[in-house]
């Protein structure tokens, strides 16, 4: 069993990719709202929009606060923003500060200079068929619940799954994912991976029934045990061991109830997560989907 | 008092098989009945449940009697049964893991000599989540790793035989122990009882111990002050006062020089 999983770290290390360098801003109106937007979700989204705080990632709201001298006075004078002692505050970097000077120094432009507007034409062709069911943000399907979320997934887990879609290691009973990943190829597997990860992983809600919060509790103190030994680990401040395996936090419950489902019965071939589920009666499944749905605290 | 227990220790010339069973504590768990030593059936009241310790008396039917030295072995260091079920680490194999062959072996020799009693196994009583038993592989795959060699005599008898670890290290939620807090104590309570910081912390821990002064407590209970431990410290003590002079001398080495961890269990 330990060799189980040291040879499947081993796997995890060999295929790990080094990160994907952003490219370097030219001269001042060369930034786009989009650069500045990722800069938003890396380091704001954790915390806005609430309350007071302005949506960093709606153009309007941003630029108002651009042009009004606010976002500057606080990210790149004061620094007061991201609040010190916050992790945020520790990952933003000068040049990300520099950008957002630069940024709101030129007015705040939706696009860059000689750029043409962004539009559905810009994005990878292979989103769209992703967006059908899985939503432009990521964000999974309410109609369809057991499609899973994607938005702020491991990059490296989307792309293997996709791929185990592509060669039918992995088996969607309607056969469309497997019929989309048929049509990709090597560099929109990637691109579109990459999109989705990129994506603020949903807020989860909170137990809102005595019975939900029942399960919770139950999923709860079962996970802290097991499944988080690997996919929230105290070795990677609760998040997957490697970026091989799925952030279960905060995905949609009936899709996690559907998976554990399919590993139980062998039908999603995973000898690992096979052992653990048929140990599972129909009730700890569904305790588990719960506490991770609510976001596994 | 004192000069009893080193009287009783130096007086029956024991065999290497007993000695080990003593100094690794075996008896005390497994017994429930003085009347059936070893025959299990004991209550062990932990955070995680009940736990009733089983039958290792060499009854063939009930007991360990049918076991080959193989299946002892592996039960012993591996926590994994004939049947290839895996042990709770209620029962401290982690640190059994480091037994030498030679005890081991002469652990099986003295356990099969003596006498057999019937009597069946309960089953533990455990809360939620813990009575899946196929959750321990995930402690294991966790915690029970390869691990070094033991430096010196004195930490094997601490850390292997004596496993003093187990319950002198804090551990964390998922039931491992905190290497940085080696033996510091633990506020968690065994049997309504804190568990005692004994590294030589000047404030919080033992610091202000003399060699004679663990001389004293290992061989008779006594603390300096004049009090005596209770609970289950008091058994643990029927298995120190029976080590030889060297290896008392090792293990109070041992723990003299154990790196101090500030941690205070109990009030000034």
């Amino acid at each position: 069993m330990r060799r189980v999983l040291a040879l499947f770290l081993l796997l995890a290390a060999c295929n790990r990719q080094g990160p994907h360098k952003p490219s370097s801003p030219a001269a001042t109106g060369d930034v786009s709202f989009d650069a500045v937007k990722a800069v938003f979700t890396k380091n704001c989204a954790g915390c806005h929009p609430s309350r007071a705080a302005p949506d960093w990632l709606n153009y309007d709201q941003a630029k108002a606060y651009a042009n009004n001298g606010r976002l500057v006075q606080r990210v790149v004078h004061d620094r007061s923003m991201p609040p010190p002692q916050t992790p945020e505050s520790a990952s933003m970097t000068e040049s990300e500060r520099q950008l957002i000077d630069r940024w709101a120094k030129a007015g705040a432009p939706e696009t860059a200079r000689g750029e043409p507007r962004p539009g559905p034409a810009q994005e990878p062709p292979v989103a769209q068929s992703c967006f059908q069911c899985h939503g432009a943000e990521g964000a999974g399907s309410e109609s369809e619940p057991k499609i899973p979320r994607l938005a702020g997934q491991n990059e490296e887990y989307l792309v293997q799954q996709i791929y185990r879609f592509k060669w039918r290691e992995r088996v969607d009973p309607t056969n469309r994912m497997n019929d989309v990943a048929l049509m990709m190829g090597e560099e929109q597997i990637r691109s579109a991976a990459n999109y989705f990860a990129k994506k603020p992983w949903p807020r989860p809600s909170r137990p809102v029934t005595a019975e939900s919060a029942r399960l919770n509790e139950r999923g709860k103190l079962l996970a802290r045990i097991s499944c988080n030994v690997c996919h929230a680990s105290d070795a990677a401040e609760n998040r997957p061991l490697t970026p091989w395996l799925p952030e279960l936090r905060g995905q949609s419950q009936p899709y996690l109830i559907n998976q554990m489902l399919h590993f139980r019965a062998d039908e999603r071939r995973s000898p690992l997560m096979h052992q653990f589920a048929r140990e599972l009666s129909n009730e700890d499944i569904e305790a588990l989907a719960v506490h991770y749905a609510f976001g596994g605290d | 008092m004192i000069w009893l227990a080193l009287i009783f220790s130096q007086a029956f010339a024991m065999s290497r098989g007993e000695y080990v069973l003593r100094v690794a504590g075996c008896v005390h768990c497994h017994t429930q009945s003085p009347s059936e030593p070893l025959a299990g059936g004991r209550r062990l009241a932990t955070p995680f449940g009940t736990f009733f310790t089983p039958n290792i008396s060499p009854d063939r039917e009930t007991g360990i009697g049918a076991w080959t030295f193989e299946q002892f072995a592996k039960a012993v260091r591996e926590g994994v049964s004939p049947s290839g079920t895996v042990y709770y680490p209620a029962f401290p194999y982690r640190s059994y893991a480091r037994m030498s062959d030679e005890d081991v072996n002469e652990l099986f020799n003295h356990l099969m000599s003596r006498p057999a009693f019937r009597r069946h196994n309960i089953a533990h009583e455990l809360q939620f989540p813990y009575d899946y038993r196929w959750l321990i592989n995930f402690w294991r795959l966790l915690f029970f790793g390869a691990q070094p060699d033991l430096p010196s005599r004195g930490a094997y008898l601490v850390e292997a035989l004596g496993h003093c670890t187990e319950c002198h290290t804090e551990r964390n939620s998922m039931g491992g122990l905190k290497s940085a807090m080696w033996m510091g104590g633990s506020k968690e309570k065994l049997e309504g009882r804190v568990i005692p910081n004994i590294t030589p912390d000047m404030e919080t821990g033992l610091g202000a111990w003399s060699m004679f002064d663990w001389e004293l407590f290992l061989t008779s209970g006594f603390r300096p002050n004049g009090s005596s431990v209770g609970g289950e410290m008091a058994f643990v003590v029927q298995g120190t006062a029976a080590l030889t002079p060297e290896d008392r001398a090792a293990v109070i080495d041992y723990l003299m020089n154990l790196p101090p961890v500030q941690n205070r269990v109990v009030a000034p």
